[in-house]
C-alpha cells in the first residue's frame, strides 16, 4: 500500500535571510541597550566627533554644540557635561592614559581639561592653547606614550605642535592651502602624525624633522574629511568625497585601493574589530566608514572587500568603536546618537560562577516507592525509558497528519474540502487545495455548487489574495471565472455586491501598481542596455 | 542478445503447493519466482506462443506437497505437463486450436478417490476456431471444448458452447462446476464426479442487464458472485438447485413461486440475488475466501474490497496504485497475491492485508497514457549502471536493471495520491539522467482545468551514493513561465542541465556549488537564459 500524501502548498523559495555571513551576524549582534534608547535623542545639533578613551573602561567623549559630554564606559549612562566652550566644540581627543581630554572650538582655541572632573573643579580648562586664527577642527594627542604634546589643525590651514605644560606652540607646520579638518597620530610613533585638508592633500609630518616641512604628501583628489592610521602604522585610510582610499605610507605613499561604495560624502572613519571565537585570527581589523547617505560600511582592507553595510535613517557625521570591541557609536547630523553594544562575555562568566555554588549542596533524593500492580501508574511504567546502547529499536510508524480538508478530499467531498480550507487561516493551504481540485478537474464544479455564505467566503479570499504575486497565476483566472459563473447570484445579494466592489477596488489598485512598475521598467531598461554593452 | 521485460500479468499466476513459489505466465514461458525473496528462480520454456494458463497439480496428501507438477496451455494449441522443480517437460498434447483458458476440474475433485482405478483426466478449454477466422461473417469464434488429457485428444463431437470471443473459464473451488461469462449472461455447467468421455452436461444460464466482467464460485455452497462493467457485484444464492439436484424436486412447488426468489430474473435458476455496489467502474477481480465467509473484489480503482458475505460489511486495502487484474490465494492461508495492470504482482499477508513484497516487471506506459502525451521522453538509459528510468502512471519513475531484468527502485516524483480511474491530469513528462547517474531531473505537468491552474515544475534529484536512493534537491515552478518544457538534457561530465520550452527560450541550470564552491546549499539555480 502506497503511503497517503496530504495536500501540501508549493514550496517557497528560501529567503536570503539564511545567507547571513558570520561577519554580518557579528555586526548585527550590536544592539541598542534598552536603558540608552530613551536618552539618545536630545537635540538637533550635529555630533561633530566621538572618541573612546584608550584605557578601560573606555569612556566615551562626544562633542556636540558648545559642549563635550562624557559617557561612562561600563554603562554609557548617565552622560555628563565635562566642558563648555564659547563656541562650537570639535575633535575631542583622549590622552594616552585617558586622564586628560583635549578639544578644539570654532574660534581657534584648543582646550585641555580633565576627562573625569570632580565636582570641585567645575568644567574648568586646565590649559587653553591659543594660536589658531580660525576654527581649530583637529586636535589630537599622540597615541603611543607622549603625555606632554599635542597637535592641532585649523581653518587657517596651519598645523601646530604644542607643548601642553607651557601652553606654547613649539612649531607651526605650513604647507596646506585650505582648511585642515582631520588628522591622526601614528599608533606606533609619538613623533609621526598625519593631517588632511580641503586642498585634497594629506600630509605626513615628523616632528623630528619639522624644518623640512611635510615628509610625504598624498593627493586624495577630493576635500579630505577624515584620515586614520591603520593599526600597523604603515597604512593610512583617507575619506573624502564619496570614496575611501587606502595608502601604503611605508612603501612611498602608494595607493592600494579606492573603495567607492558610498553615495554621498564620507564623513568619518574609524577602526573596528571583528571578534570571532578564539585562535590566531580571532580578531580581525576592519575600517568602519559613515557617510551622509546614512550608510555605515564595514571594509575588510586585507581583502579589499565590503563585508557589511547598515542603513540609518539620518545623515551620519561621526563614528567610534570601543577598543574592547563592545560598543559602537554613531553620531548623526541631527543630533541622534546610535549607541549599540554587544553582549559581553562578562555576563556569561557571572552565570558560570553562579553555577558553582550548587556543588556543595547535598541533595536528598526522596526514596522511590516501588510500584505495585494495585497502582494506576504501574501500568504506565517504563514509557519514558531511554533505549540502551545495544538495543534494537523498532520505531513506531509515523502517522501522516491529515488536515480536515485532506480527510474530505480523501472522501471525494470536494466542495466541503474547499470550504474547510477557506475557513482556515492559511492562504497557501487554500491555494494548495484548489490546485488539487484542478488536478481532479473538480474546481469549477465546486465553485458552481457553493451556496451564498460559502461564495462570500470565496469572494473574500479572492479579494484578499488574488493580487498576491505568488497566487496570482491561479487566482486571477479563477476570480474571473467565478464572476462569470455566479453573476446572477452576485447580482441578487447585497453582501456579494459588497465583495465584488472590494474586489474591483483591489484590482484597480493592482492595475495602478502594475502601471507604475511598467513605467519604472521603462526608465531602467535603457540603462540596463547601456550597462550591458559596456 | 538477450531479451527481458516481459509482462507478468497477461494471465493469472499460480502458487506451488508449498506456497514458496509463484508460477507466472510471462509470454512464451512460465517464470518461477520465490515468494520469500521476490526473485526469479527458474523458467519453463517450450511453448511457441503466449502461455494463457498455468495449473499446479494440487497435493492430495501432505506427503505429496513436495510434488511440483503443473499443466500449462498456450495460444500455440499445446497443453504441456511439467515438473517445475527440475524443470522438465513431461508431456505435450497438441489440440491445434489456440487455447485461451483451461481448467481441469478432476484435479480438484479426485482427492477422495479410494479405489486404485485411475480415471482419465479431463480438461475444459476455451479455444478459438482459427478456421473461421478468415470468414468475417461469422462472429462466433470461441468454443468451450473438453479434452482428455490422459489419452491426449479432444473429446470429439462434444462442444459445450459456442461463444463470441474466447474468454476465460472459471472453475469452482470444489471442481464440480465451471462457468463462463459472455456479455449479459453467465453459463454454468455441472461436472459430475465421475467424468467420462461422453457425458451429458446440465447447464443453467443467469441473466443481467449489464455486461459481466468477472465471476466467482463459492467454495462450499451454491453461491455465485459476478461483477459487471458498472461496478455492481451480484450475488446469487441457491444457484441451480432445480437443475443440478438430480431431477428430484423435493419441494419444487414452493420454489417455482416467483415471489420466493427476490432479485432473480424470471427463468433463472436461483433462490435469491443481491446487489452490492461500491466500485465506481468495472469489477475485474472476484474471489471467495477459502472458508467462503468473505468475498474479495477489485477493479479499476486500485482498491481491494473485502465483503463479509452474510452482512455485506466491507473492509478496504486502498492505494494499491493501479487497476487490479487477478487475485489468487495460495495453499498457505497467510499468503495471497494480486496482479495489477502496471505489471506488478503484490504478495499480501492475508488476514491483515499488508503488502509484503512485490514482484515487478517493467512498467511500460499504457496506451491510455500515450493518448494524453503529446511530448514525452519515454525511457532514459543510464550507461554506467545499466539502468533505465521509466516514468510510470502513478507519478513515479521506475529504475529497471537491464542486465538483471528486474526492478531496482522507484522514486515518487510527485507527492500526490494516484487514482487509477481518474483522467490523467498530472503527468511526469520528461526524465533525464546525468551521465554518471548521480543526478536526475524530471518535468511534471499539471493540466489546467478550463485554462485555470496549469503548472509545470522542474525538479532536480540527487542520488545518495550509499543508499542509491534519489532525494529531491530543487523544485522550480514554472521554469519557463507558462510554457511547457519540450526537452531537457544533461551536459556530459558536468553539473549542468539545459531545458528548452515551447515558448521559444532555453535555460541553463547549474548546481549552485559550481558557482560558489563554498556554498552549503546544493540546490540548482538558473545560470543563463537564451531564446530563439
Amino acid at each position: 500500500m502506497a503511503e497517503s500524501f496530504p495536500v501540501k502548498p508549493k514550496l517557497k523559495p528560501t529567503a536570503s535571510k539564511n545567507t547571513l555571513t558570520p561577519e554580518s551576524k557579528y555586526w548585527k549582534s550590536f544592539k541598542v541597550p534598552k536603558e540608552i534608547d530613551a536618552l539618545s535623542k536630545s537635540s538637533v545639533i550635529p555630533i561633530t566627533s566621538l572618541s573612546f578613551s584608550p584605557v578601560a573602561p573606555h569612556d566615551l567623549a562626544a562633542t556636540q554644540s558648545t559642549n563635550v559630554f562624557r559617557f561612562p564606559g561600563k554603562t554609557l549612562i548617565p552622560k555628563s557635561k565635562i566642558a563648555s566652550f564659547p563656541d562650537t566644540s570639535a575633535s575631542a581627543s583622549f590622552r594616552c592614559d585617558g586622564q586628560l581630554l583635549a578639544a578644539g572650538d570654532l574660534r581657534g582655541g584648543v582646550h585641555v581639561f580633565e576627562a573625569k572632573p570632580t565636582s570641585l573643579s567645575k568644567l574648568k580648562d586646565l590649559r587653553r592653547l591659543k594660536g589658531h586664527a580660525a576654527a581649530a577642527r583637529l586636535v589630537r594627542y599622540p597615541r603611543a606614550s607622549d603625555k606632554f604634546h599635542l597637535f592641532s589643525g585649523g581653518d587657517d590651514s596651519v598645523v601646530k605642535y604644542w607643548d601642553i605644560a607651557e601652553e606654547k606652540c613649539l612649531f607651526s607646520l605650513f604647507g596646506h592651502k585650505d582648511y585642515v579638518r582631520c588628522g591622526d597620530a601614528s599608533p606606533v610613533s609619538d613623533e609621526m602624525f598625519v593631517s588632511g585638508s580641503y586642498d585634497h592633500k594629506i600630509k605626513l609630518w615628523d616632528v623630528r624633522v619639522s624644518s623640512v616641512g611635510s615628509v610625504m604628501e598624498l593627493n586624495h583628489e577630493k576635500p579630505v574629511e577624515s584620515v586614520i592610521y591603520l593599526p600597523s602604522g604603515g597604512l593610512i585610510a583617507t575619506a573624502g568625497g564619496n570614496f575611501v582610499k587606502i595608502w601604503d605610507v611605508i612603501g612611498g605613499g602608494r595607493l592600494l585601493y579606492s573603495m567607492e561604495s558610498h553615495n554621498k560624502t564620507v564623513t568619518s572613519l574609524c577602526m573596528g574589530k571583528v571578534v570571532r571565537g578564539n585562535g590566531d585570527d580571532a580578531e580581525q581589523n576592519r575600517i568602519l566608514s559613515v557617510s551622509l547617505d546614512g550608510y555605515m560600511k564595514v571594509f575588510d582592507y586585507s581583502k579589499f572587500k565590503i563585508t557589511h553595510s547598515m542603513k540609518f535613517p539620518e545623515p551620519l557625521m561621526s563614528v567610534a568603536f570601543s577598543p574592547d570591541c563592545s560598543t559602537r557609536v554613531i553620531g548623526t547630523a541631527k543630533g541622534t546618537m546610535y549607541i549599540a553594544r554587544r553582549k559581553s562575555k562578562v555576563e556569561t562568566e557571572k552565570n558560570s560562577l553562579g553555577d558553582q555554588f550548587g556543588f556543595g549542596a547535598v541533595v536528598d533524593e526522596p526514596q522511590r516507592k516501588v510500584l505495585r500492580p494495585s497502582h494506576f501508574r504501574y501500568f504506565h511504567r517504563g514509557q519514558n525509558q531511554k533505549p540502551l546502547e545495544g538495543d534494537y529499536l523498532i520505531k513506531r510508524q509515523k502517522k501522516v497528519k491529515l488536515a480536515v480538508y485532506d480527510k474530505l478530499l480523501n472522501k471525494f467531498r470536494h466542495k466541503e474540502a474547499l470550504v474547510a480550507a477557506l475557513n482556515g487561516k492559511n492562504p497557501s493551504n487554500v491555494v494548495a487545495v484548489m490546485e488539487e481540485l484542478v488536478a481532479r478537474k473538480k474546481l469549477l464544479k465546486c465553485v458552481s455548487n457553493l451556496d451564498g455564505v460559502e461564495l462570500g467566503l470565496l469572494m473574500g479570499f479572492l479579494q484578499k489574495c488574488s493580487t498576491m504575486p505568488r497566487y496570482a497565476g491561479l487566482l486571477t483566472k479563477l476570480a474571473k471565472k467565478v464572476v462569470e459563473m455566479r453573476a446572477d447570484d452576485i447580482r441578487s445579494s447585497v453582501e456579494q455586491r459588497n465583495h465584488i466592489r472590494n474586489l474591483k477596488r483591489d484590482v484597480e489598485e493592482e492595475l495602478r501598481v502594475q502601471q507604475s512598475l511598467l513605467e519604472v521598467q521603462g526608465i531602467i531598461s535603457p540603462m540596463l542596455r547601456i550597462a550591458g554593452k559596456r | 542478445m538477450f531479451t527481458g521485460g516481459k509482462s507478468f500479468v497477461s494471465s493469472p499466476p499460480a502458487f506451488s503447493n508449498d506456497a514458496k513459489r509463484l508460477l507466472v505466465c510471462t509470454g512464451n514461458t512460465v517464470s518461477i519466482f520465490s515468494t520469500s525473496t521476490g526473485l526469479q528462480t527458474g523458467e519453463l520454456e517450450g511453448h511457441g506462443a503466449k502461455v494463457t494458463s498455468v495449473i499446479v497439480v494440487p497435493a492430495s496428501t501432505p506427503a505429496s506437497k513436495v510434488l511440483c507438477y503443473c499443466w500449462t496451455s498456450s495460444l500455440d494449441g499445446n497443453i504441456k505437463y511439467w515438473d517445475f522443480a527440475a524443470p522438465e517437460l513431461m508431456k505435450t498434447i497438441d489440440i491445434r486450436f489456440p487455447i485461451h483458458s483451461m481448467v481441469i476440474p478432476s484435479l480438484l475433485s479426485q482427492t477422495t478417490e479410494s479405489s486404485g482405478k485411475i480415471h482419465d483426466v479431463f480438461a475444459y478449454v476455451s479455444t478459438e476456431d482459427v478456421k473461421l477466422k478468415a470468414d468475417k461473417t461469422i462472429s462466433v469464434r470461441g468454443q468451450i471444448q473438453k479434452c482428455n488429457l490422459t489419452k491426449s485428444r479432444l473429446v470429439g463431437g462434444l462442444e459445450l458452447a459456442k461463444i463470441e470471443r474466447p474468454g476465460s473459464i472459471i472453475i469452482s473451488p470444489s471442481g464440480n462446476q465451471i462457468g463462463v461469462y459472455e456479455k449479459c449472461k453467465l453459463l454454468i455447467w455441472e461436472i459430475p464426479a465421475k467424468d467420462l468421455d461422453q457425458h451429458c452436461f446440465k447447464k443453467i444460464r443467469l441473466h443481467h442487464t449489464k455486461s459481466f466482467t468477472a465471476m466467482a464460485f463459492h467454495p462450499t455452497e451454491r453461491i455465485l458472485a459476478a461483477g459487471d462493467v458498472t461496478g455492481r457485484i451480484l450475488v446469487w444464492r441457491g444457484v441451480g438447485r432445480k437443475t443440478f439436484s438430480n431431477g428430484k424436486l423435493i419441494n419444487g412447488g414452493l420454489n417455482e413461486d416467483e415471489d420466493d426468489s427476490p432479485g432473480v430474473r424470471s427463468g433463472d435458476d436461483a433462490d435469491s440475488c443481491t446487489t452490492w455496489h461500491w466500485h465506481s467502474s468495472q469489477v475485474n477481480v472476484l474471489f471467495f475466501s477459502s472458508d467462503g465467509a468473505y468475498l474479495y473484489s477489485g477493479g479499476r480503482e486500485g482498491v481491494l474490497v473485502v465483503w463479509q458475505l452474510d452482512t455485506g460489511k466491507k473492509k478496504f486495502l486502498p492505494r494499491i496504485g493501479s487497476p487490479l487484474l487477478y487475485y489468487i490465494n495460495s495453499p498457505d492461508p497467510t499468503l495471497s497475491s494480486i496482479s495489477c495492470t502496471d505489471n506488478r504482482i503484490q504478495l499480501l499477508r492475508m488476514p491483515s492485508m499488508e503488502i509484503v513484497r512485490s514482484i515487478s516487471g517493467i512498467k511500460l506506459p499504457s496506451s491510455r497514457a500515450e493518448m494524453y502525451d503529446a511530448y514525452g521522453s519515454g525511457v532514459v538509459f543510464n550507461h554506467t549502471a545499466g539502468l533505465i528510468a521509466v516514468p510510470t502512471e502513478n507519478y513515479r519513475v521506475q529504475f529497471y536493471s537491464l542486465f538483471d531484468d528486474r526492478e531496482v527502485s522507484e522514486v515518487q516524483i510527485c507527492e500526490r495520491n494516484h487514482h487509477p480511474s481518474d483522467d490523467i491530469t498530472v503527468k511526469v513528462n520528461l526524465v533525464a539522467l546525468s551521465q554518471d547517474g548521480s543526478t536526475m531531473s524530471t518535468v511534471e505537468t499539471r493540466l489546467p482545468e478550463e485554462g485555470i491552474g496549469g503548472l509545470v515544475s522542474l525538479k532536480f534529484w540527487a542520488c545518495d551514493s550509499q543508499s542509491k536512493q534519489f532525494s529531491l534537491s530543487t523544485i522550480i515552478y514554472e521554469p519557463h513561465r507558462e510554457a511547457a518544457i519540450s526537452s531537457i538534457a544533461f551536459r556530459p561530465a558536468s553539473h549542468m542541465v539545459v531545458s528548452s520550452s515551447h515558448g521559444g527560450d532555453f535555460k541553463v541550470w547549474v548546481r549552485r556549488q559550481e558557482i560558489h564552491p563554498k556554498d552549503q546549499n546544493t540546490g540548482w539555480t538558473c545560470h543563463a537564459v537564451g531564446s530563439y
